[in-house]
């Protein structure tokens, strides 16, 4: 049966002229796992809005759209409020209430069930998902990935039919991420629950989505089956952008040639495919750079940390080196201190045992201004932060004139960065309305105003889509090109693959491991990008997706 | 030795049945007894047993740790005042010493003694109150006669730590540019103490908006909304635990409009013998005061009988 049908939408919203949405139509069957990627500004959110009555915004619609057979506006409000239920980005931004059990008393009581009757269903929800541990704690105590997999299980209260989720895993850590898909998956299997997820992160969903739909610019431009829509978005180009967004395993199946089967989605499905080439050529001939004299630019020796006397240590005897113009990945798991690290770094927090040495001088001895001032700058985690004017030309002119640059000097030092980051169309608006990604680039090019020779950054490809982070990759490198120094903390085991010159794994207080991308990742058995685990058994060297692929075409099939 | 003591009470008493188990308005019936039956009772030592019982009552329920922080500060306080009291007030008939020319009363004296008791005693009660009935429990009490009043200050509840955790984000990340609200002139500080109150401003209220939005897609405002009760409350058992506090408290109460239980200190100290009506009201002070424990006992011993 049909649960949804979206007939010939067109959307425009209130007080644009642009159309968000262009002659959209798709169907979706009841119990199925449709999953919808694109480009941030494609128009995802808005159409799984115009899926969700009280989420529509406001703006003028054409065409139709059925739920069960019936028209979306006929249907009344209650039963649409529980039958449809809606995960949104941020996990904060869903929670209402202060304690967990009275959130998920929450939609309840607004539909006014009797007391037993609300009792009960929260013992069923909360043996469900586990969460008898943290039942009755206050929201403020509980991680990102508790409190969306809270969010997850309010909705579910509800008994809902379609379930429809906006990117809920781009705020989390991988670990967090996988586990809600893994809770999506079983939810899905147990219950028969329609869900419909938009996602950036395909690589942990492809096994279990049953649809896939590529939206561009306001329409669905593929649709099909997840093992045979990299075939149809190869039809409408040959080099898409968007089929980077899809599993490391699909990549290098359409990458090789355009095999006309069934892609391969899992890494072990990956693992089977690469089977059939052969061993012989195992790593491909490099131009070795050469290594570089040991003059760091910076360095820690032997760092202690914590927040006060009475906290644990955070950094235990931390000994860095940070070479001039390398970009310098940091990694490891959530928790476990990297921000701290990049703050030691950046001079913001002071160790209580050992020194940072910034070109060869203690941090301590320089002030705060010499620091921010044509030397560090950090980004943070939510680049919100940053922004204190009303728009974005006011906070640029704000951020030169801190600097000491002159009316001449500033507006020249504004236009080379806008040039440099292609955001001329974003300077009049307010920070805080601009995308995920744009925001980015904004907060990088006010940092950049304050020409520093070390950029520091924090989980910077968080919740942004594949083109936007081919957009910081080349960003990065041409930085890097000008001299730059770029330190990055990460989880994007992909992303730092491609970019670092040296990787470190940061746990227990400590940095480990530090080596090359190729070595650090070649070493590691289940901390490694997915490339490395699907071709580790022929070509344990490869790291990044186009390392397997050349090594693949060099080789040739293995013709047994 | 405390620490022990306690820790052998919990091996006996399940924390969450007892007295932290009971209703929240059983709960708050019995805090303002106590603390009404306190300030009006002034004969030092119904006040000496009540906060002895309130010691005993905090051990049980394992706030003795804020107690004693508390108790620091209070005893200091308390010996300040009755040091003043006593030499500076003059008041009073009855005559210890002669110093240095002064007359020291015993009036103030006792009075200023008889002060520092009852706050003892209304400090040990507040300690107690705050370990058990904390803002949620209080709050969904209220929430049955002033519903949209609970419900705002519920969502506000929500909103406090996570308002203060951006605000604590802002005013790291633009401490690095040397705005600070601790450093600098005056002027400077509120300069940026308002600009970090104006982003915190704009983002709390973007994210808002989603968060109405939130609410909306889950139904709020469609129609009747029930109440969820999280605490039972079962007729039977707390109906008798309310109805024996309430009558306790007004033979208390009688027993001080009768003249009974307050002590005359001014214009001079009177100090009439204890009749029987006295030992009486001692007695139900006592049982009132010691109503947690008696609850934790009872529990106590029922798990004890039914190995």
């Amino acid at each position: 049966m049909e649960i949804f049908k979206v007939e010939n939408v067109n959307f425009t919203f209130a007080e644009s002229s642009k159309r968000a949405l262009n002659a959209v139509s798709f169907t979706i069957q009841q119990g199925s796992f449709a999953v919808l990627f694109g480009a941030s500004g494609s128009g995802k959110t808005t159409l799984l809005q115009l899926l969700k009555r009280e989420l529509t915004p406001n703006g003028k619609r054409d065409g139709e759209i059925f739920y069960k057979g019936e028209l979306l506006e006929d249907i009344d409000a209650k039963t649409l409020v529980s039958e449809i239920g809606f995960v949104m980005q941020k996990p904060d931004d869903q929670i209402v209430m202060d304690t967990v059990w009275h959130e998920l008393a929450f939609g309840l009581e607004n539909m006014g069930l009797s007391n037993a009757q609300i009792r009960k269903k929260i013992a069923e929800m909360t043996s469900y998902f586990g969460m008898g541990d943290w039942f009755h704690k206050k929201i403020s105590e509980l991680s990102g990935g508790q409190k969306q997999l809270l969010n997850l299980a309010s909705i579910l209260i509800m008994q809902p039919k379609v379930l429809i989720l906006d990117e809920p895993t781009s705020q989390l850590d991988p670990i967090a991420a996988t586990e809600f898909m893994q809770t999506l998956h079983r939810l899905h299997e147990d219950t028969g629950v329609t869900i419909i997820l938009v996602e950036h992160r395909l690589e942990d969903v492809f096994q279990f989505a049953s649809d896939i739909m590529l939206i561009e610019n306001g329409s669905i431009i593929a649709q099909g089956s997840p093992r045979i829509i990299g075939q149809i978005v190869k039809k409408i180009n040959e080099h898409h952008i968007m089929l980077e967004a899809l599993p490391t395993a699909t990549r290098i199946y359409y990458g090789l040639s355009t095999f006309t089967n069934e892609s391969p989605i899992t890494i072990r499905e990956g693992m089977e495919f690469i089977g059939n080439y052969k061993n012989e050529i195992q790593e491909l001939p490099r131009n070795i750079i050469e290594q570089k004299i040991d003059k760091p630019i910076l360095a820690m020796k032997d760092c202690w940390f914590r927040y006060g006397r009475d906290f644990p240590d955070i950094v235990k005897g931390v000994s860095l080196k940070i070479q001039k113009g390398e970009i310098f990945c940091i990694l490891g798991g959530n928790g476990a201190g990297k921000t701290t690290l990049l703050k030691l770094l950046a001079g913001q927090c002071k160790p209580y045992k050992g020194y940072v040495l910034l070109h060869d001088k203690k941090m301590k001895k320089y002030s705060m201004e010499q620091l921010y001032k044509k030397n560090i700058a950090l980004l943070p985690q939510n680049p919100k932060t940053l922004f204190l004017q009303s728009t974005i030309r006011e906070d640029y002119e704000v951020t030169a004139k801190l600097i000491g640059f002159d009316k001449m000097e500033a507006s020249l030092q504004i236009e080379r960065v806008m040039k440099m980051l292609h955001i001329e169309s974003l300077m009049d608006m307010h920070p805080h309305s601009v995308s995920g990604g744009e925001l980015q680039k904004i907060a990088i090019g006010k940092l950049l105003l304050l020409q520093p020779k070390i950029l520091l950054l924090d989980e910077p490809t968080k919740g942004i889509d594949v083109f936007a982070k081919k957009q910081l990759q080349q960003l990065l490198q041409q930085l890097r090109a000008q001299g730059m120094t770029i330190i990055i903390v990460t989880h994007d085991m992909d992303f730092a693959a491609e970019i670092a010159d040296c990787c470190g794994l940061y746990f227990d207080g400590e940095v480990l491991a530090i080596d090359v991308p190729k070595s650090f990742f070649a070493q590691n058995n289940y901390y490694t990008t997915a490339a490395n685990k699907i071709a580790r058994q022929l070509y344990p060297n490869a790291v990044t997706c186009e390392d397997v692929i050349e090594l693949c075409i060099a080789n040739g099939l293995d013709k047994k | 030795m405390i620490q022990t003591s306690s820790n052998r009470i919990r091996r006996l008493i399940i924390i969450d049945t007892g007295f932290r188990g009971l209703h929240p308005l059983v709960q708050l019936i019995y805090y303002t007894c106590m603390a009404i039956l306190i300030m009006l009772y002034n004969h030092p030592y119904f006040l000496i047993i009540c906060c002895f019982v309130l010691i005993i009552v905090n051990i049980m329920l394992d706030s003795w740790v804020k107690l004693l922080k508390w108790m620091k500060s209070i005893l200091f306080l308390g010996g300040g005042i009755i040091l003043l009291n006593t030499f500076l007030v003059t008041k009073g008939e009855t005559v210890l010493w002669i110093i240095g020319g002064r007359a020291i009363m015993l009036e103030p004296l006792l009075f200023s003694f008889i002060t520092m008791l009852m706050l003892m005693a209304i400090l040990l009660l507040f300690v107690a109150f705050n370990n058990t009935l904390n803002g949620q429990k209080f709050l969904y009490i209220f929430s049955s006669f002033f519903q949209r009043t609970a419900f705002f200050t519920m969502l506000a509840m929500r909103f406090v730590p996570l308002l203060k955790m951006r605000l604590h984000e802002i005013s790291d990340v633009q401490r690095v540019k040397g705005l600070s609200i601790s450093h600098g002139s005056i002027k400077e500080r509120a300069q940026s103490g308002m600009l970090f109150l104006q982003v915190l401003l704009t983002w709390s209220l973007t994210d808002a908006i989603d968060t109405a939005d939130a609410m909306k897609a889950r139904g709020y405002g469609t129609g009747e909304i029930s109440k969820y009760k999280p605490y039972r409350f079962i007729w039977k058992h707390e109906g008798i635990i309310i109805g024996t506090i309430v009558s306790l408290f007004g033979i208390c109460i009688v027993g001080l409009l009768l003249g009974y239980g307050r002590l005359e200190i001014y214009p001079k100290y009177n100090m009439p013998p204890l009749t029987l009506v006295d030992a009486l009201l001692l007695f139900c002070i006592t049982i009132i005061s010691a109503f947690p424990l008696i609850i934790e006992g009872r529990e106590a011993l029922k798990w004890h009988y039914l190995k």
